[in-house]
């Protein structure tokens, strides 16, 4: 296929993809930019290409509101959830995909856990929120954290029974016979082998957390997550919009980083978890 | 082998646990209180055992109905336009000739990776009908300012466009994956046998990436029915309701006016018809996939 494109000139071909990925970078430019930006500047028509850059629009989202209490929750929330997920979740995908037990329970039990990903969360809101507010752990990292796991982990056991998979089952076999415990093994072989594959999970489910909205909406209120926030930063009567890009380019910032430093795990990652499939 | 066993349930027990009480419990209790008039907004009332009738109102209520019919609308048309686009990227993007594949690699994984609420929020602002970036670009090329999202039609049209800006790259992903996992030497083998770039394409490479056509649509099908996030944020629902999917509905029923046990009827409604929908295409698809 590649062959016949050869009387395509590379340089259209060349310029054909670069005119794309500027249309699918323009929006996170866009705001990224109207942070930055006077108010004046960021609403001025035709728009100001080149700009005095000023920070007061960080300063108004953050230092005299409670932005930065939003986005230390989303941290916290996340990193929490992340955590036990991986923890929890990695023994599980272990247990499933080594040993041995019977062929209908792995079947159904594996099932179940797909059919947790389809889930619309939308069905579990109400009854989750009545449980919690009966836990009394409405509004709480500890509540969230809890109820992101319902996110997490079938994502968690099933990306990583992807990676455990792939790895060969002689070396665990031949440390056993070495006389290797199985914790043993898990920590001394499994783990440094699947290492790779936990953190691109971590990446994953990471992302996913941090950009959730619904529950922390229904879930929360004052110590709600950034989404939250920005959401009601929103609902206001008149918004300012320049503060709200400044907070919204705070919150996107993680991930821009992440997007650079780890894409090809992350790709890895999610082309293993689709394949698998 | 009884110590095997042991070992086996501790560490499945945890997530099974876990899973089980924040899905089956939860599961079971809305369906609990889907039989009962329970709203929050009285609770003096507390809850009214009302049998069946949450559900026999919501297969009356026409505003439920359309959430489920836009949904339905919405997830066509993001879906098809989110394939046909990532796939054409992927073949795009395949060719030899493209450099700086890296850059390209993470211009195009980005916008996939951002929470659908700061999507939202970006489009919203780009769609203004004044200050709009969008409109200010319509407005070069000749067209006139379009009021985004102040119309229904176009409101859920910039629902669409959001949508498919978000995922695209997902879909791009897993085409790509697939297109590079695919043999070159058969392609040349076809051309040798003086078959044309489009014939070797549909006959030889399309039957190969069936698969993965199935799941990028499964995957993305399923997430689009279940879609709030990005909506909530753009329209609210929109002028009216033109734009209120069926998740943003039962959010509506259930948060905004408090009708619990009616939020959970509709809810297991939404809930039942995912279940069946997976039951009946995914049956195949996943004893194959377990049968290790």
């Amino acid at each position: 296929m590649s062959d016949s494109m050869k009387k395509v000139p590379k340089v259209v071909i060349n310029l054909c993809v670069a005119l794309i990925a500027l249309v699918f970078v323009f929006p996170v430019y866009w705001i990224v930019s109207m942070a930055f930006k006077t108010q004046i500047d960021a609403f001025a028509i035709p728009p100001v290409w080149l700009f005095k850059v000023t920070f007061t629009n960080f300063q108004s989202a953050f230092q005299y509101t409670d932005m930065w209490w939003h986005f230390f929750n989303s941290i916290v929330i996340t990193a929490g959830s992340t955590f036990f997920s991986i923890v929890v979740g990695f023994f599980a995908a272990y247990a499933i995909v080594r040993f041995k037990f019977k062929q209908s329970w792995k079947k159904n039990l594996s099932f179940w856990i797909l059919s947790l990903r389809m889930f619309p969360p939308i069905a579990v809101i109400i009854p989750l929120f009545l449980i919690l507010k009966s836990l009394r752990l409405l509004d709480t990292q500890v509540g969230m954290i809890m109820v992101y796991l319902f996110f997490s982990l079938p994502l968690t056991i099933w990306l990583l029974m992807g990676y455990i998979r792939q790895l060969p089952v002689q070396i665990e076999e031949a440390a056993m016979i070495d006389g290797c415990s199985r914790i043993g093994i898990l920590r001394k072989v499994v783990l440094p082998l699947a290492a790779p594959g936990i953190f691109a999970t971590m990446i994953i489910i990471s992302i996913f957390t941090w950009n959730e909205l619904l529950f922390a909406l229904v879930l929360t209120t004052r110590n709600s997550t950034m989404p939250v926030a920005l959401v009601g930063f929103i609902s206001g009567l008149a918004p300012n919009w320049s503060h709200m890009a400044a907070a919204l380019t705070v919150y996107i910032l993680p991930i821009i980083g992440v997007t650079i430093f780890v894409q090809s795990y992350f790709i890895k990652g999610l082309i293993a978890g689709a394949l698998r499939q | 082998m009884k110590k095997r066993k042991l070992i086996i349930l501790l560490f499945i027990a945890p997530s099974l646990i876990i899973l089980a009480s924040l899905s089956i419990f939860p599961t079971v209790y809305a369906l609990h209180l889907s039989f009962y008039y329970y709203p929050l907004s009285k609770p003096y009332l507390g809850k009214v055992f009302i049998g069946l009738e949450n559900y026999l109102t919501a297969f009356g209520d026409l505003l439920f109905r359309q959430s489920l019919w836009l949904t339905v609308l919405f997830l066509t048309g993001a879906l098809t336009l989110e394939f046909f686009l990532g796939l054409g990227l992927a073949l795009l993007l395949n060719l030899k000739s493209v450099c700086a594949k890296k850059i390209y690699r993470v211009i195009f994984l980005l916008p996939m990776l951002l929470a659908p609420t700061a999507v939202g929020i970006t489009s919203r602002l780009m769609l203004h009908p004044d200050f709009g970036i969008i409109n200010y670009f319509l407005n070069l090329v000749g067209i006139k300012s379009v009021a985004w999202l102040g119309q229904p039609k176009t409101a859920i049209l910039a629902l669409i466009i959001t949508d498919v800006w978000n995922w695209t790259p997902f879909m791009m992903i897993l085409s790509l994956a697939g297109l590079q996992s695919f043999p070159e030497e058969i392609h040349e083998a076809a051309k040798i046998d003086g078959a044309s770039a489009g014939k070797s394409f549909f006959y030889l490479t399309v039957p190969f990436l069936k698969s993965i056509f199935f799941i990028q649509l499964m995957l993305r099908g399923i997430d689009l029915y279940r879609l709030f996030d990005t909506v909530y944020v753009l329209t609210g629902g929109g002028p009216g309701h033109s734009t209120e999917l069926v998740s943003l509905y039962i959010y509506r029923q259930g948060f905004n006016y408090l009708y619990l046990g009616y939020g959970s009827a509709m809810a297991f409604i939404l809930l039942v018809s995912v279940v069946v929908f997976v039951l009946i295409f995914m049956r195949k698809t996943i004893s194959d996939f377990f049968a290790d």
